[in-house]
């Protein structure tokens, strides 16, 4: 009798103790767990005017064709190229709004998806994608866009990521050199994912899965100023939203030329 | 578990015995002791320690989202936006208030008691060592927050080291130390309490084996307050196997003392007017209106040498030219080699002062009041320095708080040891001090203290206010009553060192345990009661484990949080305190008493604090 309660006993504290261990693990692990997940503090989308150097708002009629302009936006540490897109000849040419899928297939023939708003999508995307609005260029030829200059690769940053104007083209590593339809490219030096600026950065090549994000971009006609409104596409590369990690821009930001 | 069994061999069926028998963990190498030295008394370095566990753990995870460019936003940010960041940076702070106050009582227990003679020297220097390097980072620590206090604490360490090493000296020492910007300030802040904690680390590691070298000293009542044996005698009868049973009860120690400073950080959150020094949350930013309300105090633990930087009377204000060098205009210097250096050298050299054949407090007297007066002063000083921060002190103001105790102790340590080295008029000693000498001495206090007090009176002037002079004579009261205590105290110990010397030999106790280890077998005990607070103890940590999950803001409700996790932990001591009972069950019986309800005492007290924070 005495015997057979004691092994009780020790098997009832045995699970006790196990039960009051991983109780007290759990207790705190939880809270570690908790603690390691980065606070997310999403601000709002700033709205930015575009000003140079000096303060002065920059004019959209005055950007040089297919130079690359750069500056930050929504926030202090996201780089982005804006590009007054152009033809060989410095002709600034209209890009036309898309829709265009946050997930693209790039080894697939056609290896991306065009489609005004109004249009029939064409068949090579699926019915479940995810589409976002490509808002098309701006300015008086509607041929200014601005693009995330950070890969949504790995990470890459201009100056790694860099726009080939048309024409230019032959100084590529690849042979053929990718380009877009117009004979233009973004592209990244790190893995040699290409995007096509006349059309929403879309993936030309692989290995990015992603288009690059779009800078939302209004342009006011009677004073010719261009404002940063919102970031649409994938999420900016590195962030779990677009508004998280940094301080955000404030209501100007300052576009620089750049020295390529 | 039939894989584990075919791994493990013949005699182990489990998992848990698979891990135990391959990790060695029956045969670690620690010194074992015997049942009865698994008291606290014996196991305050283990608080030190297990303080300084929490303080890495937490430490570490809090270096995620410092930033010393901006040390007070990254911290509010760590208080007010990242979940539990409250909890860890206020469980950081109070355990290293808790560090710092069990390794003073860690230290005092070694020195009253004769620990570091030989062979334990070197475990004492590093000891030493040790307790310099804890104040080191605590301090740098406490800068990091950037908040009123911290800045603070900066402003007051740059004059205490200029006034100890002059102008030209000071400022080099505290330019190398913090740098001369902010922003190298807390640069420099963060990599000294990083590499301090780091030492602190090699240091207690050091610490640790040198100690295992030679285990602990044999308690007392084995070796009469002999300096013989040196060691326990590993071949004893009683010794416990280190796993699981020493094991155990060091987890246990841990889980308590870890409990402890979550409650007391849990109950220090419900009060609204907490001293800033004891807050543990950060102060309002140096800049802020707020912050012109808080005198500048150094760090609590620095706060007895404020006051001793008062010392006025002490200082030397003009460069004095010796001829071969200068010394500078040092208005603290003395009052640092009085108070800091000279103790400082005296505790390093006493294993090589104390020669004598005996731990006996009594046998040891100068030393004993040493000691005794290092207790006293820390807290006189300490009080004295909150209160009056900064005001300068003169002569008869120090004398009058603290000659009484010296004063006291002297007089009370002479007339006992007198009774220990000469037998006979020992006991006339004895028994004098037993009838009425604490009352009488008290009155020769009382009249000293009034002497004083006249005599203060007309060398302090008019400067001091009656106020500050009520406060001192309470400080001087205060402090003779501590050195009271101390003579009664000591006073208990002689009379046990007495009945230690007419009791037979150890070697007969040790004979009496056994044969109650023999009896106890017969005496199946009854133990149901461990089951029912078992399973009590699993129910609390689930239901804590419930509301730490749930728990909807873990930054508002902090305070609740924290309850739940030191009831956590106080279970859990509680179970693993049954079941170490249990264990060593045919060392002594469980029979209900209050050694065995003790723990379970000690949980109850968490409980119920935690019962209040939450009603709070
Ligand atoms: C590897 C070990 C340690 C690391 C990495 C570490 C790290 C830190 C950090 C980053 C802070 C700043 C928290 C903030 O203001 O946001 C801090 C504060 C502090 N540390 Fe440590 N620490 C360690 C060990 C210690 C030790 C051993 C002690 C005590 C002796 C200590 C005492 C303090 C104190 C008093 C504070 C101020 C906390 C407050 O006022 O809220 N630290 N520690
Ligand atoms: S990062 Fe741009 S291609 Fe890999």
């Amino acid at each position: 009798m005495v015997k057979k309660l004691r092994i009780d006993r020790r098997g009832f504290l045995k699970i006790a103790a196990f039960t009051g261990v991983v109780g007290t693990v759990a207790g705190f692990g939880y809270p570690v767990y908790k603690y390691l997940s980065p606070p997310q503090q999403e601000t709002q989308m700033p709205r930015s005017l575009l000003v140079d150097e000096n303060g002065n708002p920059i004019k959209a009629s005055e950007l040089e064709v297919n130079k690359m302009y750069l500056f930050n936006y929504p926030l202090v540490n996201t780089p982005n190229i804006l590009i007054n897109l152009g033809d060989e000849n410095g002709n600034p040419v209209k890009v036309e709004p898309l829709r265009i899928p946050l997930n693209m297939e790039p080894l697939n023939e056609p290896s991306y998806i065009v489609g005004g708003q109004t249009e029939n999508l064409a068949e090579h995307v699926p019915a479940t994608a995810q589409l976002y609005e490509f808002p098309g260029g701006v300015g008086p030829s509607q041929s200014i866009v601005a693009y995330s200059a950070i890969c949504q690769h790995l990470g890459c940053v201009y100056p790694q990521l860099k726009y080939v104007p048309p024409g230019q083209s032959t100084e590529f590593p690849t042979n053929p050199p990718i380009i877009g339809e117009r004979g233009g490219v973004l592209f990244c030096r790190c893995h040699g994912s290409a995007f096509d600026p006349f059309r929403g950065a879309i993936v030309l090549s692989e290995p990015s899965l992603r288009p690059l994000p779009t800078i939302v971009l209004e342009w006011e006609q009677d004073t010719d100023n261009l404002y940063a409104v919102n970031v649409v596409g994938p999420v900016i590369f590195g962030r779990t939203c677009n508004t998280c990690g940094g301080d955000p821009v404030g209501d100007k930001v300052v576009v620089k030329k750049s020295e390529l | 578990m039939p894989r584990f069994k075919k791994l493990a061999g013949s005699n182990s069926g489990s998992l848990f015995e698979w891990i135990v028998d391959r990790a060695g963990l029956k045969e670690v190498p620690f010194y074992r002791v015997p049942f009865h030295y698994l008291s606290i008394d014996m196991w305050l370095g283990a608080l030190v320690a297990a303080s300084m566990a929490w303080l890495f753990i937490s430490g570490l995870l809090l270096l995620l989202y410092y930033n010393p460019q901006k040390p007070y936003e990254s911290t509010m940010n760590i208080v007010n936006n990242v979940a539990f960041g409250k909890v860890l940076l206020s469980t950081h702070l109070y355990a290293a208030f808790t560090m710092i106050l069990t390794m003073y009582i860690h230290f005092f227990k070694n020195y009253f008691e004769g620990a570091y003679k030989k062979p334990r020297e070197l475990v004492w220097l590093v000891g030493i060592l040790l307790l310099l390097t804890t104040l080191q980072t605590a301090f740098f620590g406490y800068v990091l927050v950037g908040d009123i206090v911290g800045t603070d604490a900066i402003n007051v360490a740059k004059g205490v080291i200029n006034g100890i090493f002059g102008l030209n000296l000071g400022t080099l020492i505290s330019n190398m130390l913090l740098g001369t910007n902010p922003e190298e300030t807390y640069t420099r802040a963060l990599g000294f309490h990083v590499l301090f904690a780091g030492l602190l680390a090699l240091l207690f590691m050091l610490h640790f084996s040198l100690f295992e070298a030679h285990g602990p000293t044999p308690h007392h009542k084995d070796t009469k307050w002999r300096t013989k044996p040196e060691k326990i005698d590993q071949k004893r009868k009683d010794l416990v196997p280190w796993f699981p049973i020493n094991f155990l009860y060091m987890i246990g120690i841990i889980l308590m003392l870890w409990s402890a400073i979550f409650i007391a950080v849990a109950v220090a959150m419900t009060q609204e007017n907490i001293h800033p020094l004891i807050n543990p949350l950060p102060g309002p930013p140096p800049d802020s209106p707020e912050a012109a309300e808080h005198p500048p105090y150094p760090p609590w633990f620095f706060l007895f040498f404020y006051k001793i930087a008062d010392f006025v009377f002490l200082s030397i204000n003009k460069p004095i030219d010796l001829g071969i060098i200068t010394i500078p205009a040092t208005p603290i210097l003395l009052q640092a080699i009085l108070t800091l250096f000279l103790p400082g050298i005296v505790l390093v050299l006493l294993p090589f002062l104390d020669k004598s054949d005996s731990r006996h407090p009594l046998k040891r007297p100068w030393i004993t009041a040493f000691g005794a007066l290092m207790i006293i002063y820390l807290v006189q000083t300490t009080i004295w320095g909150l209160l009056t921060p900064g005001q300068p002190v003169r002569i008869g103001q120090a004398i009058l708080v603290m000659l009484p105790p010296l004063i006291i102790l002297v007089i009370g340590i002479h007339m006992l040891k007198k009774g220990i080295s000469r037998a006979e008029a020992g006991g006339q000693f004895a028994s004098l001090l037993k009838r009425g000498s604490a009352a009488a001495t008290a009155g020769l206090v009382m009249l000293f203290i009034n002497s004083a007090f006249v005599f203060a009176q007309s060398v302090a002037g008019e400067g001091a206010s009656a106020a500050t002079r009520a406060l001192e004579a309470a400080l001087g009261i205060g402090g003779s009553v501590i050195a009271l205590l101390f003579v009664a105290y000591l006073a208990k110990l002689k009379k046990e060192l007495k009945e230690l010397e007419q009791e037979g030999k150890t070697e007969q106790t040790q004979e009496n345990l056994q044969q109650e280890a023999q009896t106890s077998e017969s005496v199946e005990s009854e133990t149901g009661w461990l089951n029912v607070l078992a399973l009590f103890y699993v129910i609390l940590i689930l239901y804590s484990l419930y509301n730490v999950v749930t728990i909807a803001d873990p930054i508002t409700g902090a305070a609740n949080v924290l309850s739940y996790l030191a009831v956590m932990l106080a279970s859990l001591y509680g179970l693993i305190m049954i079941i170490f009972r249990v264990m060593t069950e045919k060392y002594k019986p469980i029979i209900g008493d209050f050694g065995d309800i003790k723990p379970h005492l000690l949980a109850a007290a968490i409980l119920l604090l935690a019962a209040y924070v939450n009603i709070a």
